[in-house]
């Protein structure tokens, strides 16, 4: 039998305690992320006893705020932030951006804030029978959410002049553009949120929901990775799996967690593998398919003056004008690095272009797609996700692509370099889009997607779905999901503040049910 | 400690993905990736470069799940062998004359088969990422920053400096 876990108010370092342990508790959760932090933070101010254990390592802010950006793929992001979904048929190949460290991906986030647009609420409670998903049953989530991370307008003095150009190349073709949200406080605009922020000023869940889940008593552990739900008749009642603490970071010191109530929240990539590798799922069809992406491109432009885009915030303008088409358009600038990869050629060519940096702009797009994503066990830990992307969203990209090197020819670019492999930059518009009518393999499309979602999703009965409206599994009691997965659609728009929204109504029925019962057992 | 000079506890593991003549290959290929030329010719990348971007990759890939080194060993004896098929030369990448290392690489880029292109952008996405970072490298970029990790100093040209008084105070002193 080992001993239980160490607490002494902070992030408890799995690799680092030398042995595996044995612990109860009132709520295990599976993940640290934008689900499993929130999850924690409420149960916890609720009074009860919470365990979470988080397969990525612990860093602060200071530390990942000071990593070059392959330094924080290589340590915080998944699968060193070379993830791919395989496309299949004539889908692009599409890079994937999660997080695998205690905060999850909401420490590589954009910082971006979006509400659920109202016509998907109004699609899940008409279409779906999710009353409980109405814009007005969520309201109270959204607010404490908002509240929590502190959602604010970018002010336009945060706008880079690279984001200007395509805003007044919008504004010229009528396209409206509007300030996002986000959840920063004291942001100084250093243009590289998704590799941590220096500035410590993006209230990612490390930063906004642990420090209380950890104050109100849960222990956080990291490096431990959870291999199978523990299930007794019907009842989840724990979990069990090893430290990551061997050689190499392989798995070594056992561990095992017994609680009341069973919280997964890995995310829509691994929530199903942890379930499937536990025998559970298969009594529903739905567990592993349906994941929707938002695949995004970007697109570049030269224009005649210095802009250096990156004096700015990554992303601080977005436009809705084309919702009905299923596109959302969203500045952004990355990390000059990063920019540097995406630009065409090799050698002295490549060079040529990289010198010219500081007079590009960028612009990105997202689509909203049909759920053509599936998540299967692999060959080692990590999920094998494919991805069938559907005609219609093949031609909203190509369409997004349009619509952006039109903006930017519009705000006075001079070329558009396309998100297509081996293509010369565009120098008209006309260019542009006869090119959006000649066949194209999608396999040349250079495709990112940052919200996997929907691989457990919420429906109202079994058949439909994985878990029930208030997050509960259909298949096994005690057992909750509270990440991205459980998102019935895609959104449209970017997934933090619904997935912190899903959570934080999860957690508040979680726990007035688990205080109820409590109060039942006290009083006989 | 970082570049940045913040203490940095070392969580790495430190695994690597790849064998030395893996690597060596891999290099072989960041040296006609960054070359240059000059009035003197064809130039290839200085070889500190070519090493720094090889070792780092290991690092990269070697960080990920089994899964993600095997899938990038593949590609990699995809790519170091691939010279047969698109130059029609029997030989290695890394073992063609730097002018043709340079052809084929523009080759693969610019290949009928988009799976192919795909094999191209597999390593020049991470291995730039790397070559592009830090050094003469991120300097030739425009970046006007000591690292990509130094938080601006100088305000932004569209933000007088009462403006940036205002954002803080709306939003609050900034952590960190």
């Amino acid at each position: 039998m080992n001993a239980g876990l160490p607490y002494d108010g902070a992030v408890i370092e799995g690799r680092e305690i030398g042995r595996g342990f044995d612990e109860t508790c009132d709520v295990v959760i599976v993940g640290s992320g934008a689900g499993g932090a929130v999850m924690a933070a409420i149960l916890a101010e609720a009074g009860l006893r919470v365990i979470v254990l988080e397969e990525g390592p612990y860093y602060t802010p200071a530390e990942y705020g000071s990593f070059r950006p392959t330094e924080s793929m290589r340590r915080i992001w998944r699968e060193s932030g070379l993830l791919t979904a395989l496309g299949m048929g004539q889908t692009p190949v599409i890079g994937l951006s999660a997080g695998r460290c205690v905060g999850g991906s909401s420490v590589l986030t954009g910082g971006v804030c979006f509400r659920i647009p109202s016509d998907i609420h109004a699609h899940w409670v008409g279409e779906l029978g999710l009353a409980e998903l109405s814009e007005k049953s969520l309201e109270p989530a959204y607010q404490e959410v908002e509240r929590r991370i502190r959602v604010a307008e970018v002010p336009e003095a945060m706008r880079s002049e690279a984001t200007q150009r395509f805003v007044r190349g919008a504004e010229r073709l009528g396209i409206a553009i509007h300030s996002l949200k986000r959840n920063t406080e004291g942001c100084i605009g250093n243009g590289r949120c998704n590799f941590g922020c220096p500035s410590g000023a993006k209230l990612s869940v490390d930063v906004s929901y642990i420090p209380s889940a950890l104050a109100h008593g849960s222990r956080v552990v990291s490096d431990a990775l959870v291999e199978r739900v523990i299930v007794d008749h019907g009842r989840a009642v724990g979990v069990r799996g090893r430290l990551l603490d061997g050689a190499e970071g392989r798995p070594k010191s056992p561990f095992q967690v017994r609680a009341r109530a069973v919280v997964v929240a890995c995310g829509t990539l691994h929530t199903p593998i942890l379930l499937l590798r536990s025998g559970l799922g298969r009594s529903t069809a739905s567990l592993g398919r349906n994941v929707t992406l938002h695949p995004a491109l970007r697109v570049s432009a030269l224009f005649d003056d210095v802009l250096d885009g990156w004096n700015g915030a990554l992303q601080s303008v977005y436009s809705n004008s084309f919702a009905r088409e299923g596109i959302t358009l969203v500045g952004v600038y990355s990390a000059v690095n990063v920019l540097a990869a995406a630009l065409p050629g090799a050698g002295a060519t490549h060079r040529r272009f990289v010198a010219e940096m500081p007079r590009h702009g960028i612009f990105g797009a997202m689509v909203h797609d049909e759920g053509g994503g599936s998540v299967r066990l692999g060959p080692s830990r990590e999920p094998v996700l494919t991805y069938r992307m559907a005609p219609r969203d093949l031609a909203r990209l190509r369409r997004s692509i349009t619509i952006l090197a039109e903006m930017a020819f519009a705000g006075g670019a001079r070329e558009v370099y396309l998100p297509i492999f081996g293509l010369a930059p565009m120098r008209t518009v006309d260019d542009v889009q006869k090119l959006e009518q000649t066949p194209l393999d999608a396999r040349r499309i250079e495709c990112i997607a940052f919200h996997p979602l929907g691989s457990a999703r919420m429906a109202t009965d079994a058949r439909r779905g994985v878990v029930d409206p208030n997050g509960q599994s259909y298949e096994v009691e005690d057992l909750y999901i509270a990440d991205g997965s459980i998102l019935p659609t895609s959104i449209g728009v970017n997934s933090q503040v619904p997935i912190m929204t899903m959570a934080t109504r999860v957690a508040w029925r979680l726990a007035e049910q688990m205080q109820r019962s409590t109060r039942t057992a006290r009083h006989g | 400690m970082s570049e940045e000079g913040v203490a940095v506890k070392n969580r790495d593991w430190g695994r690597r993905a790849f064998g030395p003549a893996r690597r060596r290959a891999i290099a072989a290929l960041a040296e006609a990736l960054f070359s240059s030329e000059s009035a003197e010719g064809l130039a290839p990348a200085p070889a500190a470069l070519a090493e720094r971007v090889a070792d780092e990759f290991d690092l990269l890939v070697g960080a990920g799940s089994s899964d993600l080194r095997r899938g990038f060993g593949l590609l990699a004896f995809l790519v170091e062998w691939f010279p047969i098929f698109i130059l029609g030369e029997l030989s290695r990448a890394s073992r063609l004359p730097l002018a043709r290392r340079l052809a084929y690489l523009h080759r693969l880029e610019h290949a009928k088969i988009a799976l192919v292109a795909t094999l191209f952008v597999a390593f020049k996405l991470p291995l730039t990422m790397i070559a592009f970072e830090v050094g003469a490298e991120l300097g030739s970029t425009g970046f006007d920053r000591t690292t990509i990790s130094t938080p601006r100093t100088r305000k932004l040209a569209v933000v007088a400096a009462a403006d940036v008084d205002a954002i803080h105070e709306a939003t609050g002193p900034g952590r960190g």
